[in-house]
């Protein structure tokens, strides 16, 4: 176990005991909704998060959502968890809603103004609002000491000189001086790296020190069992993640995913390319159907899909039920031991014809 | 002073993204189930010899287009080395989708749908929306000799890695208004060597069509002839005719009534 953090508090993540740092591990978050350690949450608000495409195991999240008193959902979508909320807050989309301001570092450091294009076609309201209308009936008026958007924004941007007006007129951008090389450090005498050594460490010695590997070692990972196809998922131009796919344009060129298998092995097996299959993993969830994209273009041990389809939310009336969830068949993960990510491509399918 | 304008695109650069399909869609209003682009895949080989690319199916702005030929109510014609599309007098007839040795003009909603080149933009010295859109520089317009320069230095940069790397279109059916940089021979992509417009199309257009505007012609000199007869034997009758109702009236008044009756 890791030395508890400067606060001294268990994070409810498990950071620091089950990983080493780093932000909160959305999907470990899920546990103590579930099992109530380290300590129980009751309450949970989703803020454009697409939960049942974003998390593995799908299960703990639907057992998560029973067990939790309120799910209030804030979406401009409804995507497939909406189904389950206590509340729902539609919100306006990106092009008619102001936001926080785009600050951006980096090679050409930047500020951007994000306004809106049109008022809101339906009942919906911005994020800032909601937050400012729930914080001042929670009694946490005085962290909103601001009458409208551009008071907040006009606040920000006076720190850097500016305004929402100024940064409106020179086309809503307003590009810093940056610091893109090296040398531009060490005239500071800074680094922009945070190591001990204040240079790029190949062996870590915080990582050392953390009773953890200081450089990579392949450990091997088990193989797909006979029958079986490792489950590998990636994503197509056309589509962003599980939230474009009931866009109009988008949808017209690209409605399903399909599931990608090497094109020998789809003749082994008898499946021609088109054909639609239902996949089936390790631990019997299933997904599908879905087409199959016989292809030299995959490995003989992997089956490959697109991330974001299989949607099961009636309101996204083009995309709901089309293609299938790699998600769902997300049954297992691999929590990464310095950072807490999951480890998502260990789990395995072989197709199944009819249901 | 006209231009002679061209697309090129390098199938080296392009990353098959479909940007260039959905901007055109937008550019030009079209429906979310009408494209003038499709970006497909292709592969070639297997195993360690796999490779693959993007390929583009899209109108060649032929010199010598053969769906201008062939369309009969003149929607199709070239402009600047462009082949555009006035809509408006398209009848539907789709002469255009089997003239075009590419494949490319579909008939959607009852008239030619194809690359336009974004003509409106164009005159306003813009780019055509697919080039402007490229996120990798895989599509460039412009003046059809410039484009050919930069094609051919990129071909003969791309040789090393790719011996058979080649244009498409330099000569074809008159020189073709799109410029395609080829990985590998034509023949891989599908491409014909020496597109030509349908022996059928040319039969139809230096057989069929002048002998059917022959026999029309002939036609309507016979109805003309026909005419001239006809109006000729009905000016004989009606002399005769004539003739005829003179001397029985002559014969009547020259004789007294053989029998009178007087009715009261």
């Amino acid at each position: 176990m890791l030395p508890p953090g400067p606060t001294g508090k268990t994070r409810a993540d498990g950071a620091r005991e089950t990983f080493l740092r780093g932000p909160t591990a959305i999907q470990e978050l899920i546990e103590p909704m579930v099992s109530g350690k380290p300590y129980p949450i009751k309450g949970l608000l989703i803020y454009g998060m697409n939960i049942f495409h974003t998390l593995p195991k799908q299960e703990r999240t639907r057992q998560a959502l029973r067990n939790l008193d309120l799910v209030v959902s804030i979406d401009v979508l409804p995507q497939d968890h909406i189904a389950w909320s206590d509340v729902v807050l539609p919100e306006a989309t990106y092009l008619e809603r102001y936001d926080e301001l785009w600050a951006c570092s980096h090679k050409t450091p930047y500020i951007a103004l994000r306004e809106p294009a049109v008022e809101p076609l339906y009942d919906t309201k911005p994020g800032w609002w909601m937050a400012r209308e729930l914080g001042n009936r929670l009694g946490l008026e005085e962290f909103f000491p601001w009458e409208g958007i551009g008071q907040f924004l006009n606040r920000r941007l006076s720190s850097a000189g500016l305004s929402v007006e100024t940064l409106r007129a020179q086309g809503g951008i307003a590009i810093q001086p940056g610091k893109p090389y090296l040398a531009d450090f060490v005239a500071d005498n800074t680094s922009p790296f945070g190591t001990p050594s204040q240079k790029i460490e190949l062996y870590s010695d915080a990582l050392a020190k953390a009773n953890l590997a200081p450089m990579p070692n392949f450990e091997s990972t088990p193989e797909p069992p006979a029958g079986f196809y490792r489950l590998i998922y990636g994503r197509s131009p056309v589509h962003t993640f599980g939230r474009t796919q009931n866009t109009p344009v988008l949808h017209a060129h690209t409605p399903d995913n399909a599931v990608w298998i090497n094109d020998e092995e789809a003749a082994r097996l008898g499946l021609k390319d088109g054909e639609k299959v239902w996949l089936e993993n390790q631990d019997g969830a299933r997904s599908g159907p879905v087409a199959v994209k016989a292809t030299p273009r995959i490995r003989k041990d992997c089956a490959y899909m697109i991330h974001g389809f299989g949607h099961n939310a009636p309101g996204l009336t083009r995309a709901h039920g089309r293609g299938a969830s790699d998600t769902a068949l997300q049954t297992r993960y691999v929590l990464d031991p310095i950072s807490g990510g999951a480890g998502l491509r260990v789990n395995f399918v072989k197709p199944v014809r009819g249901n | 002073m006209p231009t002679r304008y061209a697309f090129s695109i390098d199938l080296d650069r392009c990353i098959g993204c479909q940007a260039c399909v959905i901007s055109c869609q937008a550019g030009n209003e079209l429906k979310d189930d009408e494209t003038y682009i499709h970006v497909g895949e292709q592969i070639r080989g297997s195993g360690k010899t796999l490779w693959g690319s993007f390929d583009h199916h899209r109108c060649f702005h032929c010199a010598d287009a053969p769906c201008v030929a062939a369309c009969p109510t003149g929607t199709l014609s070239k402009w600047n080395g462009l082949t555009i599309v006035e809509k408006e007098k398209c009848s539907a007839c789709g002469y255009c989708t089997d003239a075009c040795p590419f494949k490319v003009p579909h008939i959607v909603d009852n008239h030619v749908s194809k690359c336009v080149a974004c003509l409106d933009q164009v005159k306003e010295g813009q780019a055509p929306w697919c080039a402007r859109t490229c996120p990798s520089q895989a599509i460039h317009f412009g003046e059809r000799e410039t484009i050919l320069a930069e094609a051919r230095a990129k071909v003969a940069a791309l040789k090393a890695r790719h011996p058979n790397a080649q244009i498409y279109g330099e000569t074809q059916l008159g020189g073709l208004g799109l410029l395609m940089i080829l990985l590998d021979k034509p023949e891989v992509y599908g491409l014909p060597l020496d597109p030509k417009a349908p022996e059928t199309m040319k039969v139809w257009q230096s057989v069929v069509q002048p002998a059917s505007s022959g026999l029309s012609v002939l036609a309507a000199g016979a109805m003309g002839l026909m005419f001239v007869f006809a109006r000729r034997q009905h000016g004989k009758e009606r002399a005769e005719h004539e003739r005829a109702a003179k001397q029985k009236a002559a014969l009547q008044t020259a004789q007294p009534k053989a029998t009178e009756t007087h009715h009261d």
